[in-house]
């Protein structure tokens, strides 16, 4: 249906690797983002999960530097051993859609009014690839059919206007990964989107990505949509990775007092017995977060200990990590769990 | 599993471009082309010379032989206004075009780059509009001396800003639009997303100024006309028609009227099509 393997700047076996990654904005003391460190294997599904303002979508933006204005990214962050942030910006350009590539949340805003979708597509092809307006026209069509816009050949020429929010979000992929990109960054690739087309959008990610062989960073809210398809989840939370590790072994056995939290306040976790549990407080301003958990002040096994000094990164099983102190009275926190399996889309 | 596209009902064909307009552009369009072609056919269709002057006949009113009657030099004024239309419509396109691709290029470099350029383009901005617009083009034409020319010159210098300013505004709001940031995810350089992503989105509602601009130029041309900068006499223009016939206005009040109303029909052709055009922005942006 569609050739993965002929594109010359595909290398299957690239691994992002993301080292000590900080973001911070000009004039302002605290990093927004710090101390992230996570990898992604070839072909792998990673998922972000966190809050609105934990700093997912940045760690995104940073990987393809296009953070906003005033935002600087610090440390590393390699992708097939090319350090992309000492790249010059004519590389990193170069890189972007063609090697990494990105979806946004919001697919009424992310695809140009003035352009028809079909020209929007065939001009990523056209100027990664150097192929020709009929050529790279031809694989616009068909990467519009492969997304599952039906009569593609005559949709090409509509504008995105004429087009739902679900059909929208999926041209909107057909562009980002038309120049065949080994790694997609999908920020909140649903979060705009009803149930049902979220349910397909998730699935027609899964399938190109097993296609095109490609590594997909998968960045959500909701740890409904990542549980079904990462491989591996990280949880962040106030700009910190606090829980990193494979996604069966995250949602069973959670090992960071806010990932629990996140879980009960899920309507599965409690599926009919009680309340919802709401995490109590409100998400750090991170500029003036405590210098030691950023969850501490609202986590209910917080002591002393956990606002002093930095916490270290605890590797509870292998490949299983938790930035926590106080792993050891984790049960206390439990009850609500049972149902969280269920969640599993 | 495709029922996302089941639930979605098929939508209508794409019409035209124009479609949702109303009859008024039309209108708007044909009035604007008629008087283009008049001017182009001048010298086929006017009944006589432009310039001939026939001084035992001046100030004779509307007859079957000068429809329009004769000014103060005998000259018909049919064939005065007729000529004039072509140097009233190259003041109007001449004295759009070159300031607004002027303005347009700056704004879009100050609106998506935003920080010093904008900063400086600001102060530009600051320091024109503070002068009067046609004491500034008056001075600059004093400065340059009289002639066409230096008049579109004069209005290029000063006028840029104003469609710079518009684009400039425009591209600052759209620029933080997904779509950019997302033809940045792609790979796409600056130019090209400034030129083919985010130019399209912005330049309409400098062209919907540039209508207005169209009839303002041809004021400005007549207003220098008058003080004897701009076009030259015996070329026919009609802000100088009136100009010339001005001292005449109660005994042959018919060598100021055409001319006036030549200026006031296509003024009124031009905003047509600006209104019609900005109509269709909204309901574009709306949907």
């Amino acid at each position: 249906m569609f050739p993965i393997s002929c594109a010359g700047s595909v290398r299957p076996n690239a691994t992002l690797r993301v080292e000590q990654l900080t973001v911070v904005f000009r004039g302002a003391g605290r990093p927004v983002v710090r101390g992230v460190s996570f990898e992604i294997a070839p072909g792998e599904t990673f998922g972000l999960v966190g809050e609105s303002g934990s700093g997912k979508s940045l760690t995104c933006r940073a990987i393809l530097r296009l953070l906003p204005r005033g935002a600087k990214a610090g440390g590393r962050v390699t992708y097939g051993g090319r350090a992309l942030l000492e790249l010059t910006n004519a590389e990193m350009q170069a890189l972007r859609g063609s090697t990494i590539a990105m979806i946004f949340q919001d697919p009424m805003t992310a695809l140009n009014p003035v352009l028809r979708v079909g020209d929007a597509i065939a001009q990523v092809i056209a100027s990664h690839e150097g192929v020709g307006a009929r050529a790279s026209r031809k694989r616009a069509i068909d990467m519009m059919a492969r997304v599952g816009i039906r009569d593609a050949p005559r949709r090409a020429a509509s504008y995105p206007h004429e087009f739902s929010g679900g059909m929208r979000q999926r041209i909107h992929i057909a562009m980002a990964l038309a120049a065949r990109p080994t790694l997609l960054l999908a920020d909140e690739p649903t979060t705009a989107l009803d149930v049902i087309v979220q349910a397909e959008i998730l699935r027609l990610l899964d399938d190109l990505r097993r296609e095109h062989g490609m590594s997909l960073l998968l960045v959500s809210h909701d740890f409904r949509v990542v549980a079904g398809l990462c491989d591996r989840l990280g949880v962040m939370y106030g700009g910190e990775l606090v829980e990193m590790g494979p996604a069966r072994t995250v949602l069973h056995h959670p090992q960071h007092p806010y990932t629990i939290g996140l879980m009960n306040s899920l309507p599965e976790a409690v599926a009919g017995r009680g309340r919802l549990q709401a995490i109590p407080g409100s998400p750090p301003d991170p500029e003036h977060a405590p210098p030691g958990c950023v969850f501490a002040p609202r986590c209910a096994l917080a002591v002393s200990a956990c606002t002093e000094a930095p916490v270290p990164v605890v590797e509870t099983s292998p490949g299983h990590s938790s930035r926590c102190l106080r792993i050891d009275r984790l049960g206390e926190l439990r009850p609500a769990l049972v149902g969280a399996d269920r969640s599993g889309a | 599993m495709s029922t996302a596209a089941a639930v979605v009902p098929a939508r209508p064909v794409r019409r035209g471009w124009l479609a949702p307009a109303g009859p008024s552009l039309w209108v708007g369009m044909i009035g604007i082309l008629t008087i283009a072609v008049l001017a182009a056919l001048a010298p086929l269709i006017a009944p006589y010379d432009p310039t001939a002057l026939a001084l035992g006949k001046g100030l004779t009113p509307p007859s079957a032989a000068h429809w329009f009657g004769t000014d103060q030099l005998g000259r018909d004024i049919l064939t005065r206004v007729l000529y004039a239309a072509r140097i009233d419509l190259q003041i109007g396109t001449i004295g759009v075009l070159i300031p607004l691709v002027m303005g347009a290029v700056i704004g879009l470099f100050a609106g998506y780059y935003a920080g010093w350029p904008d900063a400086l383009l600001g102060r530009v901005i600051d320091v024109v509009t503070a002068f009067p617009f046609l004491v500034l083009v008056l001075a600059i034409v004093a400065m340059l001396g009289p002639g066409l020319r230096n008049f579109y010159i004069a209005i290029s210098l000063v006028s840029w800003v104003a469609y710079a300013r518009i684009v400039r505004g425009e591209a600052l709001s759209v620029r933080g639009r997904g779509y950019i940031l997302a033809a940045r995810s792609l790979g796409f350089g600056d130019l090209r997303i400034m030129f083919r992503h985010l130019l399209p989105n912005v330049i309409v509602p400098a062209l919907v100024f540039g209508m207005s601009d169209f009839v303002l130029d041809i004021l400005a041309g007549a207003s220098l006309g008058f003080f004897g900068l701009g076009v030259q006499p015996p070329t026919p223009e009609w802000g100088v028609m009136i100009a010339e016939g001005r001292n005449f206005i109660i005994t042959a009040p018919w060598v100021v009227i055409f001319p006036g109303v030549a200026i006031i029909v296509t003024s009124f052709f031009v905003s047509l099509i600006g209104d019609n055009v900005s109509d269709l922005v909204r309901r574009v942006r709306a949907a």
